[in-house]
């Protein structure tokens, strides 16, 4: 009679025991899910995503001081045959190259964001690659691709990272 | 006769006492040993109220978090939302010669049409709806840099102010036959109140 009481006390505590545990459990897996758990990413991907978008879109049909030709204009004769003259002994490529840069610094740059903007398919665009810094875009990123046709047949790829 | 009655009746409150004695030991060890089991009990009952309020406490401070964070995210989903709006607002959009309206632009004349207009406090009033409390500002980057303030009511007391900036084409009709395109941006200052 009396083992079976002692039996019973020591079962008792055994289940309270493993209660406790249970719920010590429960506290701890609800304090990591809200310790790691990553703010949600798809709205700022999002808008990432549009700005690229948008600011390639815009970039290419925006005039510059060279004969008031468009960047994309200058991007097609560069990727041919350089024969524009923008003055200062500047050709296309190189009046691009100051235009583009100076406006993503003057915009993604100021905005605290990470850049990468490459042309891809011309030898002659190759001088046309900024990046924000050399480690810039290696990871998670948010991209925006146009192809552009420089002549019937010839098109290169132009990509916006933002990260 | 009456010594033996004296000495029975010595025996007898003698062993009454003893017996008194056992039995008030065993009423104090009882009683001390209850008193102990009543003051663990007690105890465990104090610990786990206060591990109870603790993780109330924690719980309720990580929900305040996540409540700001989601308003904070509404708030920013809503500046996007009326960014994308501006770009194809009928105010603003810019129309080529074959009457299209062409992709992420605004015009010139428009905006500047639109932020006397919107000097009015009625006609502001007509647009929070769609802007609601925030400051919409665009800003020419290239070849010039003019910055055009659309609308503008911010709140008096706020938590935080946070900005949305997408990149638009200008286009400057200044001559419509050689029309040029400025490069520039839209910003939105939303804010999140209390």
């Amino acid at each position: 009679m009396c083992k079976n009481n002692h039996n019973k006390k020591s079962q008792m505590e055994i289940v309270g025991l493993a209660l406790i545990v249970v719920l010590v459990g429960l506290v701890l897996l609800f304090a990591v899910q809200y310790t790691f758990k990553k703010p949600q990413q798809t709205i700022q991907k999002a808008k990432e995503k549009t700005t690229a978008e948008n600011f390639l879109s815009a970039m290419l049909k925006t005039n510059t001081l060279c004969q008031k030709r468009t960047i994309g204009e200058l991007i097609q004769d560069c990727a041919l045959a350089r024969m524009m003259d923008c003055g200062n002994s500047q050709d296309s490529c190189l009046n691009a190259k100051t235009t583009i840069q100076y406006l993503l610094e003057n915009t993604i740059k100021k905005w605290n964001k990470q850049y990468r903007f490459i042309i891809d398919g011309a030898e002659n665009t190759n001088s046309l690659h900024f990046e924000s810094s050399t480690t810039a875009c290696k990871g998670e990123k948010a991209s925006a691709t146009r192809p552009f046709t420089i002549t019937a047949g010839f098109d290169v790829t132009i990509k916006l990272d933002i990260c | 006769m009456s010594s033996h009655k004296t000495q029975t009746k010595i025996k007898f409150c003698k062993k009454y006492k003893r017996i008194n004695k056992t039995i008030a030991n065993m009423i104090f060890r009882n009683t001390h040993k209850s008193q102990v089991k009543m003051f663990e009990t007690i105890g465990v009952l104090i610990i786990f109220f206060i591990l109870l309020s603790i993780g109330i406490s924690v719980y309720f401070m990580l929900q305040k978090s996540s409540y700001a964070k989601d308003t904070e995210q509404r708030r920013q989903l809503q500046a996007f939302s009326t960014v994308q709006k501006m770009l194809y607002m009928p105010e603003l959009d810019c129309i080529n010669v074959f009457g299209a309206v062409e992709e992420n632009c605004a015009d010139k004349i428009k905006i500047k049409v639109f932020n006397t207009i919107l000097q009015n406090s009625d006609t502001q009033n007509d647009y929070y709806q769609t802007f609601g409390l925030s400051n919409v500002t665009i800003k020419i980057v290239y070849p010039t840099q003019e910055e055009y303030k659309i609308y503008e009511r911010a709140p008096k007391k706020y938590v935080r102010a946070f900005k949305t900036q997408s990149p638009i084409l200008l286009k400057d009709p200044k001559n419509p036959v050689n029309e040029q395109h400025l490069f520039g941006y839209i910003e939105i200052t939303s804010y999140v109140q209390e």
